[in-house]
């Protein structure tokens, strides 16, 4: 049972709890407020699953924007407590009960023959490789890293050009350059910095304004359509 | 007991909280009548469906060169952002539509909408 194993428990089940609750409020007012934690989960959820541009764009466009929207549009169409009459359809229960049942076989069968070999396992590694070479007594470093195992001195000549042995144990930093002196080390290479880290901003504009462009504006004409549509729709007639 | 039954934070738990989600959100659309409810539910679908796409770009990440596709990971999280965008414009036309009705008809109530089935 790890942190992360207890955090994704409580994101999971704040946002089933207040799924639950959003759609068996009477009052849809109630309904909205339930919104704003099933939504913080949901962001949760996110920021462990590394998509940390998603979360945010999640909080900005469902917390803030259409989370108001709905609670403008309830306070403007003004219901009054007795036009909100029990309105549970029972009917519709058995269809449900049905699409329940396919569903959990579809995740069933997914979950049996796997699309992806190696899908479970790639979930859990961290996204940034670690590589650690070793390095024998007497050789050059080729990269700047950090010792993890092992214990030498270094000379740094050729980048400090001083002259002297400098020990080095482990957690200690080794420049590029310098030569190995009596001991095997365990040197872990820092990542590539010029990649951008997986889920942020940085990482998501190249494949977005690329890859994705004609999506992208295609996008962006929906919006406008649908925000003129709105404003015709509930503009009052003249 | 309640130890074996606390999730795993691996890519099977998060299929099975989207689901459950997706599925309280079908249940709002087919078993409610309050059109505003049925609106929010939506969302809750939509939001379901953004989990597994972030899901499944997490466990690509690593699979990217089995793949021979190096943005395997960024394209998952490209489309939910597509699906935010998406549904913000749903969100917004859908609305319009509750406030042109109620206008109009004074009520929210999908039993009182038969205008066309009369």
């Amino acid at each position: 049972m790890s942190a992360s194993d207890i955090m994704f428990a409580i994101s999971a089940a704040v946002c089933i709890v207040s799924a639950i609750l959003i759609v068996s409020q009477k009052n849809p007012v109630y309904s909205v407020v339930y919104m704003l934690p099933f939504f913080l989960g949901m962001t949760m959820i996110f920021v462990m699953l590394q998509a940390t541009f998603l979360a945010a764009i999640q909080m900005i466009v469902y917390g803030g924007a259409i989370l108001v929207v709905f609670l403008f549009v309830i306070m403007l169409i003004n219901l009054k407590p007795d036009e909100l009459r029990d309105d549970f359809a029972f009917a519709p229960y058995l269809i449900t009960t049905v699409g329940i049942l396919l569903l959990g076989l579809g995740i069933g069968l997914l979950a049996r023959s796997g699309v992806t070999p190696g899908l479970e396992d790639s979930f859990k590694q961290p996204t940034v490789a670690e590589i650690v070479v070793p390095v024998q007594p007497g050789d050059k470093i080729q990269i700047d890293g950090e010792i993890t195992e092992g214990k030498t001195e270094v000379n740094e000549s050729s980048s400090t050009g001083a002259q002297h042995l400098i020990p080095k144990a482990k957690g200690d930093r080794v420049v590029a350059g310098s030569v190995n002196g009596s001991g095997l080390i365990q040197v872990r290479i820092e990542p590539n910095s010029n990649l951008p880290i997986f889920g942020s901003a940085e990482s998501l504009a190249g494949p977005l304004f690329k890859q994705q462009l004609v999506p992208f504006e295609l996008a962006s004409i929906l919006i406008v359509v649908a925000m003129l549509g709105a404003i015709l729709l509930s503009k009052k007639k003249v | 007991m309640v130890l074996a039954l606390m999730p795993q934070f691996n890519l099977l738990s998060c299929l099975l909280v989207a689901t459950l989600i997706f599925i309280i959100g079908a249940f709002g659309v087919v078993c409610r009548r309050n059109v505003l409810i049925m609106l929010i539910s939506i969302e809750l679908m939509l939001n379901a469906v953004n989990l597994v796409f972030a899901s499944f770009a997490r466990a690509h990440v690593n699979l990217a060169n089995e793949t021979h596709n190096s943005t395997a990971g960024e394209t998952g999280q490209l489309f939910a952002l597509f699906i935010i965008a998406i549904a913000a414009a749903e969100a917004a036309v859908g609305l319009a539509i509750v406030i042109t009705y109620f206008r109009n008809r004074e009520t929210v109530d999908t039993r009182d909408m038969k205008a066309m089935s009369q």
